[in-house]
């Protein structure tokens, strides 16, 4: 069963009591919250998600409450709480949605070791993924988006799920969040474009939320093997341009944008060699988006010819 | 102590891996990149510094010796050059643990 | 739901947990709090039932005891650091709480995650420790000044001191309680009676009785109760290690007396013996029941202690388990300072905590 076919008053109800499951991914989640823009936010961008079964394990139980007191109408806040405490610091409500996104993250990030993570976006072609590691500024899911929306399957904007056996990437498949100048980027880029509406003044500018196409939250079961790792940098006016990088260095890199490289010691050490072995790395400069998505599409090509 | 003591302390210190390290290697061209698994450290470094730290893993030598095996294992020229690379990779090696030097 | 789940599982210690998908999410959570993941995952492992955990659950079991091996190697690693920088200093370091589990091989290390390390040495080498360390890369991150008289009067360490590159903490004592507390120590008579790790001879334990009543103190002392339930079942650890050793049972209590650690000791054995079943040998008991406090200090410390050492998770909080915490974090103060300057260290805490100076991490 999907969100989608729950009512509103369904989900809000769930919301507000026992919870909403919905799988994303490899991982269940129980959200709970009372706040009205997290039951909008969710039946916008996540109709496509399949409901947890009852019964069924639950990785994570999140809940975005307001805080009490004044707060409750002076000013509102919003917290997320986990396990009774709250690992961030309390928000303004209208950032409740973009905290959902965060807090989920941070669950996966911080205790999902059944996978070598990595603070990096995967997207997938031809049975092929590019890994591309960035850090936040550098444009990694602008380029992401506007790939997704040109041919290529997101496995994910911001967290990729490494296997420590064979060095696959599972997909996560959540909302593309997008901030600042890439709002207006990618609705030009992508008549028709799905979006939640947009939080301002957040430590990060103004953000929002893409939702995925529905044909791609149906492949959510398809792992993809690492075959490109690309460290994409926007620099404005510059031409489209991939160039060769050392991979020594490439690992290095990828080790430093892991979450928990260093809780997986030598196993960690021996997925990344092999990733790195079996892909090419390159440095990618662009600021056309068109053209950036022509270039990553002659990598494609070049594998499937 | 003076410059010129400190360096003949040096050189006549006998170097050794620590014996505490786990070393795990892979390659690429030239470039190493290396995991020692008891620090969870990961190190890149040029093939120079590796078959240094290679060689201090299998004997204890002092430098000039040092200089004398990489040279043959490299197939490079002994002279002061090398002498003084070999001399500045073991600093640093010594300063991220690795290795140990005892003066004898 | 108010039930703890973690505290059974310990005191049958035989039998496998046997749990709905629900359960198993509340278990986990309970686990974390309390910092016992590791030690869950463990217990599994050594009684050969991680194979008949669901799926799911046993990922994050998993998960946990690859953070501990991990955390094993950089705990050895970090000794081995400590060692190397304070060759030169003579006098003993004596290594104390889960380093000395570890460098020991003792019990409690098991499953363990480790956080600071805690070193103890002689009163007078403490500029020269704090110095060869400082040369070595570990540095005071303190810069408040409230706060570093805090840690060097009325607290019995420097303030942590955490290294530039690898960013692991050590904490340097010279006794195991503060100078101004209830249960003051001397130092010295705790190093009489050290024994060496191993034949290098730099590196040193306390004695297991030493050990033992650290423990207990420490968990009654340090005002710090998520982990009160791991640290409680450390001290049973150790209990059950050396009760093997002739003449152990009287020689705790008598060192009990000699420093004066009665009533953390009672404490201590009460609640393991309530919550794991695990007591000393009756012909003690008569010779504990006497270290009690006075009954209404006793009955008022085991309601709150009771209710403080559960998990602190919601599935398991009632109402009033934040008032108890909260009377054991002031007392455990009051244990530790003068009164007079207890309220007004309390409240710049508070204060700090609301209002972080720029550039001062978040513990």
């Amino acid at each position: 069963m999907k969100l989608s076919e729950l009512s509103s008053a369904e989900v809000g109800n769930r919301l507000r009591r026992h919870g909403l499951t919905i799988r994303t991914g490899p991982f269940n989640f129980r959200i709970l919250s009372t706040i009205d823009s997290i039951a909008q936010g969710l039946m916008l961008l996540y109709p496509d998600f399949p409901l947890v079964p009852e019964g069924e394990f639950v990785d994570f139980t999140v809940t975005l409450a307001p805080t009490g007191g004044i707060r409750r109408w002076w000013r509102p806040q919003v917290r997320f709480v986990y396990d009774g405490a709250s690992p961030f610091a309390v928000l303004p409500l209208d950032h409740a949605f973009p905290l959902l996104e965060w807090a989920m993250n941070w669950c996966i990030s911080t205790q999902a070791h059944h996978f070598l993570t990595l603070h990096a976006a995967v997207i997938e072609r031809e049975g092929c993924a590019v890994i591309m590691p960035a850090p936040p500024g550098s444009g990694k899911s602008t380029l992401c988006a506007g790939l997704v929306s040109r041919g290529w399957r997101l496995l994910s904007d911001e967290l990729a799920l490494i296997s420590l056996v064979d060095g696959w990437i599972t997909p996560l498949g959540r909302p593309i969040s997008l901030k600042n100048e890439s709002l207006q980027v990618i609705r030009e880029f992508v008549p028709g474009v799905v979006m939640n509406q947009v939080t301002h003044e957040t430590s990060k500018g103004s953000v929002s939320h893409m939702k995925v196409p529905a044909e791609q939250v149906k492949r959510l079961g398809e792992r993809a093997r690492p075959r490109w790792v690309v460290f994409p940098k926007y620099v404005p006016q510059a031409k489209a341009e991939l160039s060769l990088r050392s991979k020594a260095n490439s690992m290095l890199e990828l080790g430093g944008n892991s979450f928990n490289y260093t809780v997986h010691g030598l196993t960690g050490f021996e997925v990344l060699s092999e990733i790195i072995t079996a892909s090419d790395c390159y440095d990618f400069r662009y600021s056309d988006l068109d053209e950036a998505v022509s270039v990553l599409d002659g990598l494609a090509q070049k594998e499937r010819g | 102590m003076t410059g010129d003591s400190s360096e003949a302390c040096f050189v006549q210190a006998v170097h050794r891996l620590n014996p505490l390290m786990q070393l795990h290697w892979c390659q690429f061209g030239d470039d190493w990149v290396l995991f020692e698994a008891l620090s969870g450290h990961t190190h890149q470094m040029d093939t120079l510094t590796a078959v240094t730290l290679m060689t201090l893993g299998r004997t204890s030598v002092q430098l000039p010796e040092l200089v004398s095996q990489i040279a043959e294992e490299l197939e490079l020229p002994v002279n002061p050059e090398l002498s003084n690379a070999l001399s500045g990779i073991l600093e640093r090696l010594a300063a991220a643990g690795l290795i140990e030097s005892a003066v004898s | 739901m108010t039930q703890d789940l973690l505290s059974p599982v310990w005191a049958k210690p035989d039998e496998r947990p046997e749990l709905t998908p629900l359960q198993w999410e509340t278990i986990l959570g309970q686990a974390r709090t309390s910092r016992l993941l590791g030690r869950l995952a463990q217990h599994h492992v050594a009684n050969h039932w991680l194979a008949e955990v669901p799926t799911q659950p046993r990922l994050y079991l998993e998960g946990a005891l690859r953070l501990v091996d991990r955390q094993h190697h950089q705990v050895r690693w970090e000794v081995d650091c400590i060692r190397r920088a304070l060759k030169h200093v003579p006098g003993p370091v004596v290594m104390l709480k889960g380093a000395a589990y570890f460098v020991a091989g003792l019990p409690p290390r098991q499953g363990r995650l480790f956080s600071d390390v805690d070193i103890m040495v002689e009163q007078e080498r403490l500029p020269e420790i704090e110095g060869a360390l400082f040369r070595a890369g570990w540095i005071s991150d303190e810069r408040d000044a409230y706060n570093q008289r805090y840690y060097r009067h009325w607290m019995h360490e420097i303030p942590p001191l955490t290294h530039v590159q690898r960013r692991t903490v050590i904490d340097v004592h010279h006794t195991i309680t503060p100078p101004t507390s209830r249960f003051k120590v001397d130092g010295k008579k705790l190093l009489e009676r050290i024994s060496a790790v191993d034949e290098r001879g730099d590196l040193f334990v306390l004695a297991p009785a030493d050990m033992v009543l650290h423990s207990a103190v420490h968990l009654f002392q340090e005002g710090e109760f998520g982990h009160g339930l791991r640290d409680l079942l450390d001290l049973k650890d150790l209990l059950q290690h050396f009760e093997q050793r002739a003449d152990f049972w009287p020689g705790l209590l008598d060192r009990a007396e000699e420093l004066g650690l009665q009533i953390p000791l009672f404490h201590a054995l009460f609640h393991i013996q309530r919550l794991f079943g695990y007591a000393a040998p009756p012909q003690w008991t008569t010779r504990i029941d006497r270290f009690s406090p006075p009954a209404p200090a006793r009955i008022a410390m085991a309601w709150a202690l009771g209710l403080a050492l559960r998990p602190d998770h919601p599935s398991c909080n009632t109402r009033w388990s934040g008032l108890a915490r909260w009377l054991l974090y002031v007392r455990s103060h009051a244990l530790r300072m003068p009164i007079h300057q207890l309220v007004p260290h309390l409240a710049r805490k508070a204060w700090m905590q609301r209002f972080p100076a720029k550039g001062q991490g978040e513990k």
